[in-house]
């Protein structure tokens, strides 16, 4: 945090203060006579911030307003790092009314209009606390020295957390452990309501596999119930088909075997008269001389002789009628194949028929199911027993010569007759467990539902439980990490101590002390050079005490800034010098800018300021005018 | 993956005071307990964010100065992408 410019009406001496163009890093000095108002500069600063000044507390707030005055204000502009810069307001008058304002600056005097002034004084409070990280015990100890005050925090205060950057962790602390609790009331809450929602699931005593298992053995009866049905129609047309077919196959063979006799007259026919051809064509004396002998002439008569030229329609017509032999013959093998084939197709209904009837139903049901019918069922079901064997010992071998048509017909028909009624039987049966099976689905349905509702919110209920139960765990794990880091933070807030007053010291002391030891509960020891030995605090001399605590003053401040967030920050020191002799002033003047990066920016208070000192801003307190603009 | 990968989403250069100096300390501390059985990367993360989010203020201070109307714009959007997710 650094002051951009400061202002005040009517503030303890001031009728009118005005500081600005204030550098950002550098010395600040404010010199003056006593009563020249050099602390009210402070007291301003601390008045804006906090509401209250070191030396008057609430009770006597009042005097901060400036005699024969009705009311004081004070007005701050501040910036946290290049982005933040902020506008902090407050009055107070002497009725006690106060007003306060906080509002974001784009820059100096420019307000940033996309955000809200703040108002209200616990808003402002909160805010300002969010936004400097520091209390007022912890600015006092730390980035406002008042007059003569040269003190360490105590070392189990809530300032000295704040400068080890652990101020916070002891709320988180409680935080987790708050909610940890309420997670637990949360789980005891909820667990009678698990438990009843358990017992109501258990109470309905749904089995998961049940429903599948029904609705399995349902569609398993309804395919078989189909196929049986299916099977009782082909049947029926079967009876009948095979009837006809065996009449057909019959008179089909009869008539193949008049062709095939006929194909075996005409080929040789057809051979011959195409040789008598070839050889009347191409060796006529021969075939005349054949003729002439198979006849026993000495002459070829005339008839013959007319007779040859008639030998090559002879041989096409025989050649014709060989292949419409041979046609029909084929026509006719065909047509049993035909038949046979049919003959076949209905014995393999019948065989799957016999399969059926023979085939338990209750094998192909899921086991519980089955004994749920049999519970169910009184007396014996079709379904379960096996037809007698003898009333199907034909069966098989009608079975075997249906293909060939050697199975009598009535005998088919019989057979095919006895299979139709008992797969007719079965099948009533089928349709009636079917129809059972549906209502139990339905039954197990609506309790499947109703442990899905009852499944559902137990899920929600284990799920609340379990979001809780991992909260605790997480704060768990968070507190156990915060209190290692807590004790990583002591101890890096120790290290960076000692090296920063390792810096400083010599600086301040112009070498004399380098070394310095700072035991838990911050109290000091120097090492002395010339004893070579540790020194207590109290064997040194006042001046070099108030110089080695000026030092600790600006580390812890190192500290807290870095620890709040402040990568520049401003400090004010009111009379520090008070017990200097000139050389230690100019020595710690000199000093002060070197020591931190952070602490930047340092207002140092004190009557006068040695000419040959770098001064980057100075104000100077008139001790006879109510009005100081720097 | 080391556990110390894990932990790269935390940003030290985006937070500042005692939130910067915590997740500097769990980039450290969680060498330390990646090496015992029962530790958990997940739990271990989230604690760190848990903490962080109560150490890092800044975004509560600024909403501290946007407008009500504007909160509650801001706010109705969230859940609206939140519904969306």
């Amino acid at each position: 945090m650094l002051i951009n410019s400061l202002s005040a009406r009517n503030f303890r001496k001031y009728h009118k203060l005005e500081i600005s163009d204030i550098p950002q890093q550098g010395l600040i000095s404010i010199a003056g006579s006593n009563e020249s108002g050099k602390t009210s500069i402070g007291e301003a600063i601390c008045f804006a911030l906090f509401g209250r000044t070191f030396f008057l507390d609430q009770d006597n707030l009042h005097k901060i307003i400036c005699w024969g005055r009705d009311a004081a204000e004070v007005t701050l502009r501040f910036s946290l790092g290049a982005s933040e810069h902020y506008r902090l307001y407050r009055s107070l008058d002497r009725d006690g009314t106060r007003k306060i304002t906080l509002s974001k600056e784009i820059a100096e005097n420019q307000p940033d209009d996309t955000y809200v002034t703040l108002e209200n004084e616990e808003q402002v409070s909160e805010a300002l606390d969010k936004i400097l990280g520091f209390d007022y015990d912890a600015f006092i100890n730390s980035f406002y020295l008042v007059q003569r005050e040269l003190t360490t925090p105590d070392p189990h205060s809530d300032t000295i957390r704040k400068m080890a950057g652990i101020n916070d962790y002891g709320q988180i602390n409680d935080e987790l452990k708050q909610s940890t609790e309420k997670n637990k009331q949360k789980i005891a809450e909820l667990s009678p309501e698990v438990e009843t929602t358990r017992e109501a699931l258990d109470a309905v005593g749904i089995d998961d596999t049940w429903l599948p298992d029904l609705v399995d053995a349902e569609l398993t009866l309804s395919e078989e119930q189909q196929r049986r049905e299916a099977l009782m129609e082909h049947l029926d047309k079967n009876e009948k088909d095979y009837e006809e077919n065996i009449k057909s196959y019959h008179s089909i063979r009869r008539s193949r075997g008049f062709w095939r006799f006929l194909s075996v007259l005409l080929f040789p026919l057809m051979i011959i008269a195409w040789v008598l051809w070839g050889l009347y064509k191409s060796r006529p004396e021969l075939y005349e001389e054949l003729a002439i002998k198979a006849f026993g002439l000495d002459e070829l008569p005339l008839v013959l002789e007319q007779t040859s030229a008639f030998l090559l329609p002879a041989a096409l017509f025989i050649t014709l009628l060989f292949f419409i032999v041979l046609l029909l013959k084929q026509k006719a093998t065909n047509n049993l194949r035909m038949l046979h084939a049919e003959a076949e197709e209905i014995s393999q209904s019948m065989r799957e028929g016999h399969r059926f009837i023979t085939t338990q139903v209750e094998t192909l049901l899921p086991e519980r199911v089955v004994q749920l019918l049999h519970e169910r069922r009184e007396g014996e079901s079709t379904l379960l027993i096996i037809p007698p064997r003898e009333q199907f010992t034909r069966l098989s071998q009608l079975i075997e010569d249906m293909p060939s048509y050697k199975a009598n017909a009535e005998e088919v028909s019989n057979a095919i007759m006895r299979i139709s009624n008992s797969l007719k039987s079965q099948d009533i049966e089928i349709v009636d467990l079917a129809r059972g099976l549906v209502d139990d689905i339905e039954q197990e349905r609506q309790r499947s539902d109703e442990a899905g509702k009852i499944r559902s919110t137990l899920k929600v209920l284990e799920s609340a439980v379990n979001k809780h139960q991992h909260e605790i765990e997480i704060n768990d794990i968070s507190i156990k990490l915060l209190q290692r880091a807590a004790s990583g933070s002591i101890e890096l807030f120790n290290k960076n101590i000692a090296k920063i007053l390792a810096d400083a010291l010599p600086k301040f002391t112009q070498g004399r002390y380098s070394k310095i030891h700072i035991a838990d509960d911050l109290s000091v020891q120097v090492y002395s050079d010339e004893k070579r030995d540790y020194m207590d605090f109290d064997e040194i001399s006042s001046g070099t005490q108030r110089q080695i605590m000026l030092a600790l003053r600006m580390a812890m401040s190192e500290e807290l800034a870095k620890n709040t967030g402040n990568e520049q920050q401003f400090i004010y020191l009111d009379e520090p010098f008070a017990f200097f002799d000139q050389t230690r002033t100019h020595a710690t003047l000199e000093a002060l800018p070197q020591v931190s990066k952070i602490i930047s920016q340092i207002w140092v208070v004190a009557q006068e300021f040695p000419d040959d000192i770098d001064v980057d801003k100075v104000i100077y307190c008139p001790e006879d005018s109510a009005e100081l603009i720097v | 993956m080391t556990a110390e990968l894990e932990l790269r989403w935390l940003k030290t250069d985006n937070i500042k005071g005692a939130a910067k100096r915590f997740a500097e300390f769990c980039k450290e501390d969680i060498r330390e307990q990646s090496k015992l059985e029962d530790f958990d990367i997940g739990k271990y993360q989230e604690a760190v964010k848990l903490v962080l989010r109560k150490l890092d203020n800044s975004e509560s201070v600024k909403e501290m100065f946007i407008p009500e109307k504007q909160q509650e714009a801001d706010t109705e959007a969230e859940e609206n992408s939140n519904n969306a997710d």
